[in-house]
């Protein structure tokens, strides 16, 4: 039971991060998932998280597969509606207002002056694909500092970065992520 | 916007999320729903793409419950976001218990690598048309590029970009403004 209350609220508070396109998000989930609360191993969660790249439907369905490891189908079914409902329901109260104001001054402004920035986090999506896959526990959100940017756009490998902080990954992590999802194609996105 | 039929609504928003593999998935439902079946025109679209990127939650469903309450009222929201999240439920379960259960080594990398060219061209061609879309002007132009730079090559923290970027444009379009009306260019067939 507590297991999945924890569960819950883990990602209930994850959700709330996917904001922007929310490119922090799967680091800052590995960190909760793999470091502290030790469900899944870095490598089942890199593997996770491949397996709901190539699987069609939302990338976060990553959250039925921890659930599904922490407490079989009710965990998944736990960890998804956590992951989903309340954004959704947020959502859905916005939307519901938005069609009431829509044609105000200010609805305007917003249409107008935010879609180029929704547009410029969608391609800065594109372009930061590969790299955060493999996020550090220790850099839960700047994870691209520890990556030279042109990495991004490397085939494979790229130029080794120089080490600005002394304060490395374990290795068994790092190197997990360089074998598979690092390089995936796809950004880690929040969708 | 057309009428859309319960029934249709809840198999196209299963199609898109059977559909949609492998990341930038707001592409798949503005390339269905916009350029193949034209439910919405990209006018109607763009207000539900930004607010799902900027409101929190995964992209997807947010987009889907936007796009549903647009086109069916608060039952097409709950039947879109449920259809789209269904069909990849099932299959990642499977895979789940699959993985868990007799320890097989997913060979999702190997896809993945494969998908990659393909899925990053199409996502650079969508951008691009939706782009056209909310990029009229040049005070567009430059907040969307001035974004870009500062999360994608800057990697600056996206919340402190969407806060001072997005506070910056919707000053620039304040109501009261005089905003010249733009002409429209080049538009896709």
């Amino acid at each position: 039971m507590t297991d999945l209350l924890t569960l819950a609220w883990t990602f209930v508070r994850l959700s709330f991060l996917c904001v922007g396109g929310g490119l922090g998000v799967v680091p800052e989930m590995q960190r909760q998932v793999v470091g502290i609360h030790g469900w899944l191993t870095a490598r089942q969660f890199v593997d996770g998280y491949a397996l709901a790249q190539v699987t069609p439907g939302p990338g976060m369905l990553v959250s039925a597969f921890i659930g599904y490891r922490v407490y079989g189908l009710l965990g998944a079914f736990v960890a998804m509606t956590a992951m989903f409902l309340p954004t959704s329901l947020l959502t859905w109260f916005v939307a519901r207002h938005w069609q009431r104001l829509q044609g105000r001054p200010w609805a305007l402004a917003v249409e107008r002056g935010l879609a180029p920035l929704a547009i410029g986090l969608m391609a800065a999506g594109v372009y930061r694909r590969p790299v955060c896959a493999h996020g550090s526990p220790h850099h839960p959100s700047g994870c691209g500092r520890l990556y030279h940017p042109g990495q991004a756009l490397a085939p494979r490998g790229g130029r080794r970065p120089r080490r600005r902080n002394r304060e490395l990954p374990p290795r068994g992590i790092e190197s997990v992520g360089r074998t598979s999802a690092a390089r995936s194609a796809t950004p880690p996105a929040c969708d | 916007m057309r009428q859309v039929s319960m029934g249709r609504l809840t198999r196209m928003f299963a199609w898109i999320g059977l559909s949609s593999i492998g990341g930038g998935r707001s592409a798949y439902i503005y390339d269905t729903l916009v350029e193949r079946h034209a439910w919405l025109t990209r006018e109607e679209f763009l207000p539900g793409l930004t607010l799902s990127q900027l409101l929190p939650g995964p992209n997807i469903p947010n987009l889907s419950v936007f796009l549903g309450n647009w086109l069916r009222g608060p039952v097409g929201a709950v039947v879109a976001v449920i259809a789209v999240i269904v069909p990849g439920a099932v299959a990642i379960l499977v895979l789940a218990a699959l993985y868990f259960g007799r320890g097989v080594g997913p060979h999702a990398e190997v896809a993945l690598r494969g998908m990659g060219a393909a899925v990053v061209g199409f996502l650079c061609v969508t951008t691009a048309r939706i782009g056209r879309g909310a990029l009229r002007g040049r005070g567009a132009i430059w907040i969307g590029t001035l974004t870009f730079l500062s999360v994608g090559i800057l990697r600056l923290n996206t919340f402190l970009v969407i806060l001072l970027v997005g506070g910056l444009s919707l000053w620039l379009n304040r109501p009261g403004r005089s905003n010249p009306p733009q002409p429209e260019t080049g538009d896709l067939p």
